[in-house]
């Protein structure tokens, strides 16, 4: 009895009425879809730009891909010489760098302020194999091998003169060929030239500063010894297998990679987020369905005459319900186009005029698995509001409906 | 061939029954042009009704082509009026976002055919009620003759079995009145479409073979057409 005519007059009715009908009401209807698909997605295309923007400033400046720290109720590397060595050895390694950190109050010798720091101490060379300090130096130079009585300092800790320029609480407006004090905890005091000023635009970062280990060994004699090693491979993706590397090599130490120091500080935070930006999708698509279920439902209800004399001359309800179902799928896919235009059109405006955080500038990401997902919903929640009010009107007798 | 044994049809408003046929049997011969007359709340639109498969009649059977329709549940009774039944509705009922040869091709498309062979079909019978160079045209763009032809031409493109007119004249003047009529009886004539008009125009019977008068939802008398406002010979 059925036959594929039915499929073919749904698409022919659906294709006339988009062609036909109302331009303005078709329009405003895509705006409204797309302008949902930017709302679902916006945040967290904001979210992205900040986890990849601190993934690599986690990578860049303060973990490498693997970092090695002291065994439980240890707080220092002992065996850190004979512990790096053997780590070059493991395939895939293309950096090591053991620093050593240690407790100090920093002075502004030039005007007395001062600030409470953990202090850390590389090799300038091994460091530069891991981290990219010695490419953000804004002022003076990076440290020698050989400095001893040298201090590089973040930008925000230098801080500025005027005090209400600060984000941090700084030391005052130190440049470059300035001298600081450094106290630290076994008592020694002693004076150090600012070498360079570095700036990374991370918050945390940039409040940090840095000596020789040739100068820290000489001071807390820390020779042969690490806080922390950092190790870095050919890429964040292979930071797992890095480390499983590593461990395979016999290394007893606490291994983890970036991903796994890094989760507890940002992951409360990203798991806010992506709270706020599930109630955001949530109420977008409630949107979307109710914009979907009034056009849809205006629609058919100026039609109902006409669905009856549809179904009079023989055409089947399950044709009639499709063919407004296809006006629904049309919609929504010119939305989602449009939505996926106006996101990429805002990506590139904020890639342009970068938004600030703390951590730095962010350039937006989009998040095509979750596009896709939203997507998918939007399509979802479409289909079944342009469904309930079509198959309503299509199930009144058709007499009934003729006579409106 | 229609075949109609005690019809009744009761309408429920609020907790009072209303008998809208009482008891109607009938027969209408192939090729025939019939009309249903009557005064205003007969029932004879509600006869139409039941005899196109619009509605469900509360008891009796009709038998079309051999078929008990009073047996077919609704998609074959969707199925049915696609294939073997014609409409025209009082007031034209075509789809606004379709131009004319769309909207009368819509039947045809349903019943799977190819478009190409839909379409030839189309151009054939809208040049039959003479809008072959009006196929591109608009519902809007059209007056009302014009529309009830296209109507018409709907209703005939998949050469029904029976043609259904429910006062297809009754927001037509004279002039196109005429026209519509004019046109049934040559389709009538020259195809040999049968016809059940319902009508309540006295100067229609002209046109009918036979016309079927109803009267408080019973059959009073049925007379031939040419005997005019004569009282008609009773069945």
């Amino acid at each position: 009895m059925h036959n594929n005519g039915g499929y073919r007059v749904s698409l022919y009715l659906a294709v006339r009425a988009i062609r036909r009908g109302n331009r303005n009401t078709l329009a405003l209807t895509i705006l409204i879809i797309a302008l949902v698909i930017v709302l679902m997605n916006f945040l967290s295309m904001i979210i992205g730009g900040v986890v990849t923007l601190y993934n690599q400033q986690m990578i860049d400046y303060q973990y490498g891909h693997v970092m090695i720290e002291p065994r439980d109720k240890e707080t220092t590397i002992a065996n850190a010489n004979a512990l790096v060595r053997q780590i070059q050895r493991v395939p895939g390694v293309t950096g090591v760098s053991a620093r050593v950190s240690t407790g100090t109050t920093i002075t502004n010798t030039k005007n007395g302020k001062f600030q409470s720091k953990a202090l850390t101490a590389f090799d300038p060379v091994d460091e530069q194999r891991v981290t990219l300090y010695h490419l953000k130096i804004t002022d003076g130079d990076y440290l020698s091998k050989g400095d001893t009585d040298q201090i590089l300092i973040g930008a925000l800790l230098a801080g500025n003169e005027d005090e209400s320029l600060d984000k941090v609480p700084s030391l005052g407006g130190v440049k470059v060929g300035d001298r600081v004090t450094v106290t630290y905890s076994n008592g020694v005091v002693k004076s150090y030239r600012v070498k360079g000023i570095f700036e990374t635009e991370g918050a945390l970062i940039d409040a940090a500063a840095f000596i020789t280990r040739n100068e820290m060994d000489s001071v807390m004699h820390t020779e042969g010894t690490a806080t922390e090693i950092l190790v870095k491979g050919a890429s964040a993706d292979d930071a797992a297998s890095l480390k499983y590397a590593i461990m395979n090599y016999g290394v007893e130490e606490k291994v983890k990679t970036w991903n796994e120091k890094g989760r507890g500080i940002l992951g409360d935070a990203i798991a806010s987020f992506s709270l706020l930006n599930n109630i955001m999708t949530f109420v977008s698509l409630v949107v979307a369905s109710v914009v979907v279920f009034i056009v849809t439902f205006i629609n058919i209800i100026n039609r109902k005459k006409q669905i009856a004399i549809l179904k009079a001359i023989g055409i089947r309800k399950q044709v009639i319900v499709g063919s407004y179902l296809l006006q629904v799928l049309f919609l929504c896919i010119c939305g989602v186009i449009v939505g996926i235009l106006m996101l990429n059109t805002i990506s590139y405006v904020l890639t342009v005029n970068q938004l600030k955080f703390p951590m730095g500038y962010i350039t937006p990401i989009i998040n095509y698995t979750g596009l896709a997902t939203s997507t998918a919903l939007l399509f979802v929640v479409s289909v079944i509001s342009g469904y309930i009010p079509a198959r309503q009107v299509v199930n009144e007798e058709i007499l009934d409906a003729m006579r409106g | 061939m229609i075949e109609v044994t005690n019809l009744k049809k009761i309408y429920l408003l609020g907790q009072v029954e209303v008998a809208a046929l009482r008891g109607v049997s009938l027969t209408i011969k192939k090729g025939e042009f019939v009309g249903i007359m009557g005064p205003s709340g007969s029932g004879k639109s509600t006869l139409l009704h039941q005899l196109g498969l619009l509605d469900k009649p509360s008891a009796g059977h009709i038998l079309i082509d051999g078929t008990d329709v009073s047996q077919l549940d609704d998609e074959e009774r969707t199925d049915f009026r696609l294939r073997h039944l014609g409409y025209v509705f009082q007031d034209y009922a075509l789809v606004s976002e379709l131009n004319v040869m769309e909207n009368v091709a819509i039947p045809a498309i349903m019943q799977g055919k190819p478009l190409p062979e839909c379409y030839a079909a189309t151009t054939r019978v809208l040049e039959k009620v003479g809008l072959g160079k009006r196929l591109d045209h608009l519902v809007y763009e059209l007056s009302g003759g014009e529309q009830q032809r296209v109507s018409i031409a709907r209703a005939l493109v998949n050469t029904p079995s029976i043609l259904f007119a429910d006062e297809p004249c009754a927001n037509l003047d004279t002039e196109n009145s005429r026209t519509v009529l004019e046109l049934f009886r040559a389709v009538n004539r020259e195809l040999g479409q049968t016809i059940v008009m319902v009508s309540h125009e006295q100067w229609h019977t002209e046109y009918f073979d036979r016309i079927i008068l109803i009267r408080d939802g019973l059959l009073d008398t049925e007379r031939m057409g040419w005997e005019g406002n004569g009282s008609g010979a009773a069945r």
